[in-house]
């Protein structure tokens, strides 16, 4: 398929809900993208430094979201928080993808004995509660905290991904079922192609496309897991801005009536991950071939 | 001159999935016998016609000739070569390059993802023949030979940029650039638009003459197959029923199931269809898994006696090159 | 009057790739107990055009202008509750495939007897009775209306819907391919149990279908589409011995036939692509005898015969 088709597919001069979603997810992922590259140039304060501003000060002019217990600017916290959030999910679906799709398409390609036992084993990683796998994996690799925030990130990263691999795993290999059915794999073989050109050049293009929404529903549901495990205090470590983290501490001040602490951070949480959904979810619906396209 | 292909008692049997309740109570496996037992010859430069309804086992043969299949018992011998059990890695070297297929629905056999240059180039790449500038050029040239011209154009387009008859002409060149020497062709014509199928059948004996090339032809169709081929098998339920010259085989069939089924097609002129006599038998061809005893037909058959229900009918010559499995015919 | 007559019916689809103009332009007429045939490749909009007169379009396709008189009423103008009781009572149809038709989980039997239950108010029991009755005059035995379709060969599953058609006596039926998925012999077995229906219950009989052979065994007449348009229409006579349209004429000289060695005529080209259909004549690109005209302007279609027209400029003087 060419490119042009799957823009004018995506993009044609019909258009329904989903396209208005899948724009307004990009416009949103943009914007966030342009946060998080320029954070250095735009954040008016360092947003590790402490008293930078009267602590709990509410929003004003000089400190647009205003600061947090210890005298820190959120909204210079907030613009840094973006590189962290897109940085370990990126990676967390990046890992799982890498991982899950291979697996998928060789033990839906090959079958037998290999797919049973790989199958075994991603259906149980995907019944276990997610959170509670992250949490577990990510304790035994950060056990007593993370020497720096690189690895604490990657670890991180890591721990979110291994519950992910299931998912690409799963509709990949279901996927590969049936693509392996089509007469253009047995003229492969016919041809005398050996089993992996048959894997890359015939089975796999053809077999991606359903993963291609999971990446960003998995995107939105990594920024959320990640927040969830700095909260849970085996993620980032406390000062290092971050939405999950901020959202975390600064939800012990609610009672105080400080809302903004926690406020700023839940709602980025919120809008990363619902233009993340929205792109998902839009691609799915788009990307659907029982939508007419030939 | 021997035979290209010999094919001897072959047998295909696919085991039907049991259920888990069958596993535990270790239920026999049970067997759909798709091809059971056939014998024939394909001849150096003809076209040899299988023939059938749906489920005779036409498509299980050809897939086991072109090996994309292994067979259960039986032997397939090309060009004096069994090849009956040879592994696929020792397939790859030699049997792949001389042994092509050409699908039913051309919708399906092309890879959506490669371009059509990239799609034909591919059999050399894969075998190593050429490369680069000669690759290039050759896949033009066999463009130009199934009529895609200017080939230039037809290159860079994707399958879904063609209609189906374009379509089945770029299958047609991606198995005959590797210049094979038998080409099963597996009901070519029999998705395309009627005003495309002639175009096709045309196309594939132009071709023949011009690369001395031997078919394997698996139709339905048996008009098609009287203007095709030179010899047919005709096969009910994993059995030939009848093999001969298409002259001797289609305008004077001997066993009933022919007849019937000839009978039942309807012409394409009213006056010839309306007042065609028809040989009619009844039903539906039984389950493979259970096939009847005797000769396979004689639930069906008109002339049925208690012979048939219990030793099943060899293929017997009953004229010169004519043979026919049927106990009516001593 | 005839029993169902179609006027200046267009039909469009909307594609990412544009409108689609489906039918464009079609008229014609069925008297009682005569079978149509509609023949046409894909593309055609022969199984647009069926579906069009029971008001059975997917949702992308528009009915543009045209009417469908059946028995003096407009069906187009019908609200669905009421095209609800002319189906399967009044007009029934036939699919290819008759599981996109037959609720998998109910029984065969079911299936009739619920439809008799609810277009003629029977009681279960009697309902039950005449299902049973319709599958054995079709040659199921009454024992396999207890049968769900998947457990029947598609040979049986179109039995079943014939056999529902004698039951509602509907008085045309439009089968779309209804044989094309069998083989010769299961197609044979069906094609008369068709001719039967219509000698039965004078029904009337839309066939559409690709093969030319089929309708030369059953129709009365013969419509031939292509591209949307009608080009020639006629009795069987008409259309297999004296063919005018050069369409009509290539086709049957390019089907193979038994006992014929001959080379087989060749039309060139492929059917063109709906979203971006050839102007004037649909067929002018794959004409042999195409002139300027043809290309600029659209043939109306012209009486040749008594009952023989055709589109075509060889046949319109100017």
């Amino acid at each position: 398929m060419l490119m042009t088709d799957v823009l004018r597919h995506v993009w044609p001069k019909r258009r329904g809900i989903e396209h208005y979603m899948l724009l307004m997810g990009i416009v949103i992922v943009i914007c966030l993208t342009i946060m998080a590259l320029l954070a250095p140039i735009i954040a008016p304060y360092d947003p590790i430094k402490t008293y930078v501003g009267k602590p709990y000060t509410p929003p004003c002019t000089e400190h647009l979201f205003g600061t947090d217990r210890m005298g820190r600017d959120v909204f210079s916290r907030i613009l840094w928080g973006a590189r962290s959030a897109l940085a370990v999910a990126s990676l967390a679906v990046v890992i799982a993808a890498a991982i899950g799709i291979p697996l998928g398409l060789l033990s839906g390609y090959i079958g037998g004995p290999i797919d049973r036992i790989l199958s075994l084993i991603m259906d149980s990683i995907y019944a276990f509660p997610s959170l509670i796998m992250a949490l577990a994996v990510a304790a035994a690799l950060n056990p007593g905290g993370a020497t720096s925030i690189t690895s604490a990130m990657i670890n991180t990263s890591l721990a979110i991904s291994v519950v992910y691999i299931p998912s690409y795993f799963r509709v990949v290999r279901a996927t590969v079922l049936s693509v392996r059915e089509n007469l253009y794999v047995k003229a492969a073989q016919a041809l005398g192609a050996d089993v992996l050109t048959i894997l890359t050049k015939y089975v796999a293009p053809n077999s991606l496309a359903p993963a291609i929404p999971i990446i960003s529903m998995n995107f939105a549901d990594a920024i959320l897991t990640a927040s969830g495990l700095s909260f849970l205090g085996v993620g980032l470590p406390p000062y290092f801005p971050d939405w999950g983290v901020d959202l975390a501490t600064g939800w012990r001040d609610l009672p105080n009536g400080a809302w903004w602490m926690s406020f700023f951070p839940g709602l980025m949480i919120f809008l990363a991950t619902l233009a993340f959904m929205m792109i998902g979810d839009a691609l799915n619906e788009l990307l659907n071939p029982r939508r007419g396209m030939k | 001159m021997r035979p290209l292909v010999e094919v001897e008692d072959l047998k295909k049997y696919f085991p039907v999935e049991r259920s888990f309740i069958e596993r535990i109570l270790s239920r026999k496996r049970r067997y759909v016998k798709a091809v059971d037992g056939i014998t024939f010859a394909i001849r150096r430069g003809e076209v040899f016609a299988l023939a059938g309804e749906s489920g005779c086992g036409k498509t299980t043969t050809a897939y086991l000739i072109v090996r994309l299949l292994e067979p259960t018992s039986g032997r397939i011998v090309f060009n004096g070569r069994d090849i009956t059990h040879e592994p696929e890695r020792s397939l790859r070297r030699w049997y792949r390059r001389r042994v092509q297929i050409i699908f039913q629905d051309p919708y399906a056999s092309l890879n959506p993802r490669m371009k059509v240059g990239e799609a034909i180039a591919h059999p050399l790449e894969i075998h190593g023949i050429a490369e680069g500038k000669e690759k290039k050029e050759m896949v033009l040239d066999m463009l130009r030979k199934v009529g895609l011209t200017p080939p230039e154009l037809f290159y860079n387009k994707y399958p879904h940029e063609l209609s189906g008859g374009q379509r089945q002409r770029v299958a047609i060149a991606r198995a005959l650039i590797l210049r094979p020497e038998l080409v099963v062709a597996d009901e070519p014509t029999s998705a395309l638009d009627v005003s495309i199928r002639s175009q096709i059948l045309k196309l594939l004996l132009e071709l023949k003459k011009e690369l001395n090339l031997t078919y394997l032809y698996i139709t339905h169709d048996l008009a098609t197959a009287y203007y095709i081929a030179d010899r047919i098998a005709v096969m009910y339920l994993g059995k030939i029923v009848e093999l001969g010259s298409v002259e001797d085989v289609l305008e004077n069939p001997l066993h009933p199931y022919t007849k019937a089924l000839l009978s039942a097609i309807p012409i394409p002129d009213p006056r010839m269809s309306r007042t065609r006599r028809r040989v009619k038998i009844p039903g539906e061809p039984p389950n493979p898994i259970n096939p009847p005893t005797g000769c396979r037909f004689h639930p069906r058959c008109p002339w049925a006696t208690k012979l048939c229900a219990v030793e099943e009918p060899e293929l017997r010559e009953v004229s010169p090159g004519h043979y026919v499995a049927c106990h009516m015919l001593k | 009057m005839s029993l169902l007559r179609v006027n200046n019916l267009r039909v469009v689809f909307e594609t990412p790739y544009g409108q689609v103009k489906a039918v464009d332009g079609v008229s014609f007429e069925i008297e009682r107990g005569e079978v149509v045939g509609l023949v046409g490749e894909s593309g055609s909009g022969k199984s647009t055009l069926g579906l069009s007169i029971m008001k059975l379009l997917p949702p992308n396709a528009r009915i543009l202008s045209g009417q469908v008189i059946y028995n003096g009423v407009d069906l187009l103008r019908l609200k669905e509750d009421e095209l609800r009781k002319i189906r399967g009572k009044e007009i029934s149809m036939i699919f290819q495939d008759p599981m996109t038709t037959l609720n998998p989980t109910m029984r065969v039997g079911e299936h009739i007897a619920e439809a008799l239950m609810y277009h003629y108010n029977m009681d279960k029991e009697e309902a039950w009775r005449i299902a049973k009755e319709v599958l054995e005059s079709v040659g199921i035995p009454a024992e396999r209306a207890m049968d769900y379709p998947h457990q029947m060969s598609g040979g049986m599953r179109q039995r079943v819907m014939i056999a529902t058609a004698i039951a509602l006596k509907p008085k045309l039926i439009i089968a779309d391919e209804p044989t094309s998925a069998l083989d010769v012999i299961v197609q044979d077995h069906i094609l008369e149990l068709l001719k039967d229906l219509r000698d039965r219950n004078k029904a009337s009989i839309i066939l559409i279908t690709h093969d030319l052979s089929v309708t030369a065994d059953i129709a009365d007449r013969v419509l031939i589409m292509y591209a949307g348009r009608i080009l020639e229409v006629g009795t069987v006579e008409h259309i297999y011995y004296h063919p005018h349209h050069p369409y009509t004429q290539g086709l049957l000289k390019s089907i193979p036939k038994l006992g014929s060695k001959s080379e087989l005529y060749i039309i060139p080209g492929s059917p063109p692509d709906m979203t971006n259909p050839p102007s004037g004549c649909r067929f002018h690109p794959r004409c042999p005898y195409a002139r300027g005209i043809c290309m600029k302007e659209a043939p109306p279609l012209v009486k040749v015969e008594k009952g023989h027209l055709v589109a075509c400029w060889l046949y319109i003087e100017r």
